[in-house]
């Protein structure tokens, strides 16, 4: 046995979660309530987020050669399951006006965020790939199980055969890696790397150029992006919400725990992302600014920052690293509270049309003020924890002395900034006189949304606690 | 020994080729079970007796899938017994039994031992690994499978049921 | 204990891989974009039984199972969604075709599997020859 009881809590968060999974489902095939069902999904996730502080004493230690519980690990795993429970919340609210509520989804939610924690855990190519696996087939169902919206089926082939198709990518270049060192866990693989001259070989090489194109597929990083807006319009908001936060953002955590030390300044990879960043950055920034759709705009916004994230990733070192994850933290709240008060405020039936956020701020300005906060951080406007983001991004740019990328990311940003601010003007014009929406948000949705609120507002005004954290947790790195 | 790793590989890209040209998918699925067949062959020869052991029942229950749903892909298109025609059976049954005459060939000329894998890759070796050190693996494995049964399940759903 | 060389088996591999590609980019119908993405799957299952025999580790052969579970759920999870027929309300209105030379650029509707398909293995292509050629 290699996990002993001294060494279990560190594993507690990831054993919740799954746990939750495994009673949720057990429960719906005793009793379907969709309210019981959340509960207990939401009462499991609330247990593993209570496990964290217990793992956080036994950080860092490496748990079988598939998983290694850090603080960085750990971060990302309470913000993982915090971005789950919103969900959960979020899902209950928009699901219960249904008259066949879907219960299985608060099996599918914690099953899928036991993969992302497998991924931003995970040390070894084995639980790389399981973890990929699983939040991708979780999703799967999430997105083609409960939309009904038009063009649910197809976006839901499109997302299900690509990710499979990309999984593909992926383990055909770890198999290539494999094949060449000999070893699948990262530790030694980057020890191999450093210690040995033939670095530049060409199986290696196109091994590891497969496994980033599998990567950024998940990622959704120019040029594997195009799904990403045809799902998030074809999903509903709290699907896409977790989508965005949680697969996404585990994926990019691994890139930046990962690739962060890797020798590779000035070489071949270097450039594949530097060509990525600025590509994402100028597409998805210049296409926003085209959609008529919310979610659709949401989605190419989404594109946007993860070349923004790579600025600062290619800026490298523990500045890098710390901007960008600062940097992710800040996008994935925002992206969360824009896409839950998206379920606060639309109708549900079908992809939010511009011209149905007109007099949103009107009708309903709580939840109209809270799109409206969510739309200026992710636009990077002072006083939110988006502009700490970018600021801090591009003062890693900066010190690095990649001004070439930095202009590109000023230019980027003013135009996102355009895309924003038409959102924006049109849900202050005057509105229809019937509100086309549902009627009031549910009190605990309405909470979570207040939640990511004032930590937008509050980590905007006074971001220390965060960069200190993120600065803690690094600590453990170097 | 070489020379049935060529045979089934061979296979292999034929019937994958095949079944992903086919124009309907109860066409496709023998040849993909076919393919199924020849990969875990493969396999099999390479020592990896665990894995050509999944792959073959894989392969094994596509093509049971198969056969119900050529019959009634006969029935569909009106074409009375066309399902039970021997003639859409002719092509996989022949790769098939290019594989088998692969795998007998090392068998009759090679033994059971060469098939059992090396001391560091047999069975029990994966076995006491997956327990092992890739324990999260298998748990994480466990995972998948409740995931992908329960999207499958909420998919499948009939209308109106809560699920 | 077989003396296949490493090439010829990740050749094979290679192989049935860019056969599940193709099929990827030219198959139209649901059934056929599973049964693609499930044989390029399964070539990548193969890569790592070849590359595990040739490091004489059980670790190759365990990734390939862990493939080939992952390639089941995605059948499974598939074919489900290619049984399932949408509803007359579910079915897509036809988007307006954008045309012209800008297109990726004013593209405002869903595009086809076989567009970003061709997307995903232009950019696996371009990254590879990128890396190799730099």
């Amino acid at each position: 046995m290699v996990v002993t009881a001294r060494e279990l809590p560190a594993l507690l968060p990831l054993l919740v979660v799954a746990l939750t999974a495994l009673a949720g489902a057990a429960m719906a095939a005793v009793r379907r309530s969709h309210t019981a069902a959340a509960l207990v999904a939401g009462a499991g996730l609330t247990a593993a987020l209570a496990c964290i502080p217990a793992a956080l004493r036994q950080a860092p230690q490496q748990l079988t050669p598939l998983l290694v519980i850090d603080p960085f690990g750990l971060f990302w795993t309470g913000l993982i399951i915090a971005a789950t429970l919103i969900v959960v919340v979020l899902a209950h609210g928009c699901f219960a006006r249904r008259p066949d509520p879907p219960v299985l989804v608060y099996t599918l939610l914690p099953a899928a965020a036991t993969g992302a924690i497998a991924i931003v855990c995970s040390s070894h190519f084995a639980s790389l790939l399981l973890g990929v696996a699983v939040s991708s087939v979780a999703s799967y169902g999430l997105m083609a199980g409960v939309t009904t919206r038009p063009g649910a089926r197809d976006a839901s082939v499109k997302y299900l055969v690509l990710a499979a198709a990309s999984t593909a990518v992926l383990v055909l270049g770890m198999a290539l890696i494999y094949a060449r060192l000999g070893t699948m866990e990262f530790g030694r693989m980057m020890a191999l790397f450093t210690s040995r001259a033939d670095f530049y070989d060409p199986m290696l090489l196109a091994g590891l150029a497969l496994l980033v194109a599998g990567l950024g597929f998940h990622a959704a990083f120019v040029p594997f992006h195009p799904w990403m807006p045809d799902v998030y319009e074809a999903a509903p908001a709290p699907v896409a919400a977790f989508i965005e936060t949680v697969s996404k953002s585990a994926v990019l955590a691994l890139l930046i725990r990962d690739f962060r030390q890797s020798p590779t300044e000035g070489g071949s990879v270097y450039l594949l992302f530097t060509i990525v960043a600025v590509a994402s950055l100028v597409l998805g920034n210049l296409l926003a600014l085209r959609q008529a759709s919310l979610e659709r705009l949401l989605g190419y916004a989404s594109i946007a920052h993860t070349g923004a994230l790579l600025v600062a990733f290619q800026a490298g070192g523990r500045a890098g690293a710390e901007a960008a994850t600062f940097y992710l933290t800040a996008s994935a709240v925002a992206m969360l509270g824009a896409f839950g008060s998206v379920t606060v405020l639309s109708s549900g039936d079908g992809p939010t049309r511009l011209e149905d956020c007109r007099g949103w701020l009107r009708r309903r300005p709580l939840a109209g003020g809270v799109m409206t906060v969510m739309l200026l951080s992710l636009a990077g406007i002072p006083l939110t924890v988006g502009f700490r983001g970018i600021w801090l991004v591009a003062g890693a740019a900066r010190s690095a002395g990649i001004l070439p990328l930095l202009m590109v990311l000023v230019a980027a940003s003013v135009v996102g900034l355009v895309a924003y601010l038409r959102v924006i003007l049109v849900m202050g014009r005057r509105g229809p006189a019937t509100p086309a929406g549902a009627a009031g948000a549910p009190a605990a949705g309405g909470l979570a949304l207040g939640l990511l609120t004032a930590l937008i507002l509050g980590l905007g005004v006074w971001p220390v606690p965060l960069v200190d954290a993120i600065h803690a947790i690094f600590n453990g790195f170097v | 020994m070489p020379t049935a790793v060529d045979l089934a590989g061979l296979v292999a890209i034929v019937a994958t080729t095949l079944a992903v040209t086919r124009a309907r998918v109860a066409q496709a699925l023998p040849y993909l079970g076919i393919s199924l067949l020849a990969i875990a062959a493969v396999c099999l020869l390479l020592g990896a007796a665990v894995v050509a052991a999944c792959e073959a029942a894989a392969g094994a229950g596509l093509i049971a899938l198969a056969a119900p749903a050529v019959r009634r892909l006969g029935r569909e298109t009106g074409a009375g017994r066309e399902g039970r025609e021997p003639g859409r059976w002719l092509w996989p049954s022949l790769l098939a039994l290019t594989l088998f005459a692969a795998i007998g060939y090392v068998l009759t000329h090679e033994g059971l031992t060469a098939l059992a894998g090396s001391a560091a890759t047999g069975p029990r070796e994966v076995a006491l690994v997956l327990s092992g050190p890739y324990l999260a693996g298998t748990i994480l494995a466990v995972m998948l499978l409740l995931a992908g049964l329960l999207a499958a399940a909420r998919i499948l759903r009939p209308p109106g049921d809560a699920r | 204990m077989t003396a296949i060389p490493l090439a010829d088996g990740l050749l094979l591999a290679a192989t049935l891989f860019v056969i599940g590609m193709a099929a990827l980019m030219a198959r139209r119908s649901a059934p056929f974009l599973v049964i693609a993405a499930v044989v390029m799957l399964n070539a990548s299952g193969l890569a790592f039984v070849v590359a595990g025999a040739r490091w004489g580790q059980a670790d190759g052969q365990v990734m390939a199972l862990f493939v080939l579970l992952a390639a089941a759920a995605a059948a499974l999870a598939g074919s489900a969604l290619a049984r399932r027929r949408d509803s007359a309300e579910e079915r897509p209105p036809a988007p307006p075709p954008a045309r012209g030379r800008w297109r990726f650029l004013r593209d405002t509707g869903a595009g086809q599997v076989w567009q970003y398909a061709t997307a995903l293995a232009a950019g696996a292509v371009f990254f590879v020859v990128l890396v190799l050629w730099w």
